[in-house]
């Protein structure tokens, strides 16, 4: 009891420390998408401090010395660990083929694929069709509620949030570690694995972070657009800024 | 029989010089970026030096392959958004200079990853006459599996020039409009000069 409490008081101290440089603009919250910016400003430093801190060197280095193979065995092993996710939600959607071609990738890849490491499936013609529950309730009208940051967990929306639900929900690793305390471990340490493979991916994107004025505002707005456009599997009613200039003379 | 020939050459490279405008001006939408990202993936594959990301080597991309093409002036008073009508001639060749400064950083960063890449167009494209959406497909050639990236081109019908880009959209997220809602704040509430001083500082620290 003392010593978690002990912890979780490291804990607070800890993050209010790294939290500590957050900005919050006078306009904070004015954006009916995101209510609660105040706060999503303080865990989205905290967030970044964190990546700063630890994921990303840990990204870059495994980038740089865990083999190109091994990259793609791992980012494999954890797609496949969603194919359940991907079969039930395309079912959910009516998209009878690509549940049906999901679940198959399942079995082909957890078997021949020995645990997922190969994507054998794919060069069979059963291509990746990736949904989640987040777009499922999108495509069925229900509306994406406010923009949550998560501590560690990052960018979502209450919407989104269900949806990650789910998607934990149907992983084969949360049963196994619930079946045995010995998985537990085997469990965190796999999830950690996972972040940074995932980090790793979005090295590329750094560099638009690094020229952006206002990062929360850059990756909120691209995370809301990103998750719009999947909704509508990647042809969504295109709403553009007009330009407002027609009327000047054009040099 | 030689003169014919001659004459015949003469004026069918005539009617080529003729034509070629008239032949820029009909392109479609699709053929303008299939063509256009062709010639900037094949210019990328055959330059180490880009897809390092060498500052200068990319700058050259820019400007002969990608800049022609693309109606930087509009793209940029979008990105700025109401403020630009209030900013100066000055202001506003500086605003342009520094946005174009900030895609280079941006686009330096992800062009390790275009070095085998193939474009496809995609169905579900716009065309209204003065504006067009055409939506494409870029894939990997020698690995299959790696899934295709969606690039979107928002494009508009210029005089005298036919189509040019005037925004992009990279797996759903449109790169004007995502630099409009920062500027956009920024330049209500401090100003073009503002603005302009905050787009400077943040090149100084990620140019570091």
């Amino acid at each position: 009891m003392s010593f978690s409490l002990k912890h979780s008081v490291l804990g607070v101290t800890l993050a209010t420390s790294l939290v500590g440089c957050a900005v919050v603009p006078p306009h904070s919250g004015e954006n009916p998408a995101d209510p609660f910016e105040t706060v999503n400003r303080q865990t989205h430093a905290f967030n970044m401090k964190l990546d700063e801190l630890i994921l990303h060197p840990l990204a870059v280095n495994y980038v740089e010395y865990v083999p190109k193979p091994v990259q793609t065995g791992v980012s494999n092993f954890f797609q496949n660990l969603g194919e359940l996710d991907n079969t039930l939600n395309n079912l959910l959607q009516g998209k009878l083929a690509d549940g049906g071609v999901s679940f198959v990738r399942f079995l082909v890849n957890s078997t021949i694929g020995v645990v997922g490491i190969f994507d054998v499936a794919s060069h069979w013609n059963l291509a990746h069709a990736p949904e989640d529950f987040g777009q499922t309730l999108g495509k069925w009208g229900v509306p994406q509620g406010p923009y949550i940051v998560w501590p560690m967990l990052g960018y979502s929306t209450v919407r989104d949030s269900i949806g990650k639900s789910v998607s934990i929900a149907m992983s084969p690793m949360t049963y196994m570690s619930e079946a045995d305390k010995e998985w537990h471990w085997v469990a965190w340490s796999a999830s950690g694995v996972y972040l940074v493979s995932e980090r790793s991916k979005l090295l590329a994107a750094d560099a638009m972070l690094g020229t952006a004025l206002d990062p929360y505002v850059a990756i909120r707005d691209a995370y809301l657009q990103q998750r719009l456009s999947l909704v509508w599997d990647g042809n969504p009613p295109i709403e553009l800024p007009v330009d407002e200039f027609e009327d000047e003379d054009y040099q | 029989m030689m003169l014919r020939r001659t004459l015949l050459t003469l004026i069918g490279s005539l009617m080529l010089l003729v034509s070629a405008p008239a032949l820029q001006a009909a392109e479609s939408p699709e053929a303008f970026v299939e063509r256009v990202s062709n010639e900037i993936l094949t210019a990328i594959a055959a330059d180490p030096k880009v897809q390092k990301g060498d500052k200068k080597a990319v700058e050259r991309l820019v400007d002969e392959k990608m800049m022609p093409n693309v109606d930087f002036l509009r793209m940029t008073r979008m990105a700025v958004g109401p403020k630009w009508r209030q900013a100066t001639p000055q202001q506003r060749d500086r605003l342009q200079f520094l946005f174009r400064e900030t895609l280079i950083s941006v686009y330096s960063g992800g062009l390790s990853l275009a070095t085998d890449q193939v474009v496809r167009v995609l169905p579900h494209g716009q065309n209204d006459g003065t504006e067009a959406i055409v939506r494409t497909g870029m894939k990997s050639k020698s690995d299959s599996s790696k899934p295709e990236v969606t690039m979107v081109y928002r494009l508009r019908n210029i005089k005298d020039k036919g189509w040019q880009v005037i925004d992009v959209n990279v797996e759903g997220v449109w790169l004007v409009s995502n630099y409009r809602s920062q500027y956009g704040n920024i330049a209500a509430q401090e100003g073009i000069d503002g603005l302009i001083r905050r787009m400077e500082e943040r090149l100084k620290t990620s140019s570091k």
